[in-house]
């Protein structure tokens, strides 16, 4: 029971898709790793519907449910990874937040990530990226004491 | 009859899928080719965990440790051995190292 518990509790990870990018190395440079990540609710109504149809033992609350999800479907057509999302915008902000990590702008090796975590009805539609942000090695002076 | 068709069906439906592929700029001058790949084997479809990606791009800096990679080619693929029991995803990235 307790083993079904942990299973049912554990979010299955789903990669939709991976890319690296260019990779430079720079002299007097120093590789500062960073990570970004942003996400969104997925819903499926479909499971939805099925959850509320199993929970009403078949009476018209479950009729309901499943004529809702089928609405929502219609509106919900094309091409798509992991579960449908209500903010499609959710991910705009990756460019801005990318240079909040390296204002300089000197960024090498980019892996971004596409994947899901997959839980009954909702997942979470995660982009995560991470790289480096080349730096200026600083020369150490060392101060003695007088 | 009917164990040996469904066998052979079984043994047969093996394949791989070509989930996604990203290519960036190829360069004018084309260095040695670097190539690395991750894997990650998945039973019962239980997967909890992407971060073994994380470590491509090291293994490819480590093939390049005193140029640049580019033209990078990215490959993400899902192969079946065997229908729900047994799969494997595989990411293959593949650039020139110019120095």
């Amino acid at each position: 029971m307790k083993l079904l518990l942990l299973l049912l509790l554990q979010s299955c990870a789903f990669l939709h898709h991976a890319q690296v990018g260019e990779i430079r190395h720079k002299k007097n440079h120093v590789r500062m790793p960073f990570e970004l990540k942003v996400s969104e609710t997925g819903i499926d109504m479909k499971e939805a519907a099925d959850v509320a149809g199993a929970l009403s033992n078949g009476n018209d609350a479950a009729g309901s449910a499943q004529s809702l999800a089928e609405i929502v479907s219609m509106f919900q057509m094309g091409p798509r990874t992991g579960k449908p999302i209500y903010n499609e915008k959710y991910a705009d902000k990756l460019a801005k937040a990318i240079y909040q990590k390296c204002p300089s702008g000197d960024i090498t090796g980019l892996v971004m990530i596409r994947e899901m975590a997959s839980y009954p009805v909702v997942s979470g539609e995660i982009i995560k990226i991470k790289g480096y942000c080349l730096q200026k090695k600083t020369k150490r002076k060392n101060k003695r004491k007088s | 009859m009917k164990i040996v068709l469904l066998l052979s069906l079984l043994f047969t439906v093996s394949c791989t899928h070509m989930a996604s592929v990203s290519q960036t700029s190829i360069p004018a001058k084309k260095g040695k080719i670097v190539k690395t790949e991750v894997e990650k084997n998945i039973i019962f479809l239980f997967n909890f965990s992407n971060d073994y990606v994380d470590e491509i791009n090291d293994k490819l800096a480590s093939q390049c440790e005193n140029g640049s990679v580019q033209g990078v080619l990215t490959k993400h693929e899902s192969i079946t051995y065997f229908p729900i029991v047994f799969h494997k995803v595989k990411i293959t990235a593949e650039g020139y190292c110019n120095e």
